[in-house]
């Protein structure tokens, strides 16, 4: 599956020290991914965060092309599954701000600090003011480790 | 407009502002350490986290006397 992490364990992998809950991605949703997506999440029994249970839900290709973002409960955890992020961007306009990451024996992308704080100041969120204090000061600590 | 502009920029003095109160020695320790290390960390906290709670339930349902 075509992904980038974002978010707040986008944010521990760049070294945050705060503690997330859930999982937010950014998915390509081009038909094929979209089937990919569908198959792999069905198997740990994803259903709506906070919708009452017993609602007619099918974690299928056609519930994902009729949406665009979703905030899921599965059997691995909460997921957040997103078309776009706030200010408008989707996965391949983040593409060129994610880098590469091997953790647990697999490859995948995840998106820049810059580009993390540039989505979290775009959301506007309050909850989100002290995630981006200390992902400016992250951006400061590995500059000077660099330089 | 001039009411959005404000609220940027008082949004940015916030931000400013947190920025002092973080704590880099937290920091600094998490960036000697690879991606891997990291989510690791992160995991041995959740597990702590949950335990926590489950040990909180456990005893909210003894004050209940259920």
């Amino acid at each position: 599956v075509d992904f980038i992490l974002i978010g707040g364990m986008a944010a521990i992998l760049h070294g945050s020290a705060r503690v997330t809950f859930d999982v937010d991605v950014v998915y390509l949703r081009s038909r094929e991914n979209i089937q990919r997506l569908a198959d792999c999440l069905a198997h740990y029994k994803p259903y709506f965060r906070e919708a009452p249970p017993g609602l007619p839900f099918t974690w299928d290709t056609k519930t994902i092309r009729s949406g665009l973002n979703f905030t899921l409960t599965t059997e691995l955890g909460d997921i957040d599954l997103l078309g776009e992020v706030a200010g408008g961007e989707r996965y391949s306009d983040l593409l060129s701000h994610s880098l590469e990451v091997e953790a647990f024996g697999v490859h995948f992308k995840c998106v820049d600090v810059r580009t993390l704080i540039r989505i979290k100041e775009a959301a506007g969120r309050a909850k989100d003011r002290e995630a981006i204090a200390e992902l400016r000061v992250l951006l400061e600590e590995s500059e000077k480790k660099q330089s | 407009m001039l009411r959005v502009m404000d609220s940027v920029a008082a949004s940015t003095d916030t931000v400013r502002a947190l920025m002092q109160d973080v704590d880099r020695s937290l920091l600094r320790v998490n960036l000697k350490l690879s991606f891997e290390e990291r989510a690791r960390k992160h995991l041995r906290v959740l597990r702590t986290v949950e335990e926590l709670r489950r040990a909180g339930k456990k005893q909210r349902q003894k004050s209940d006397g259920r």
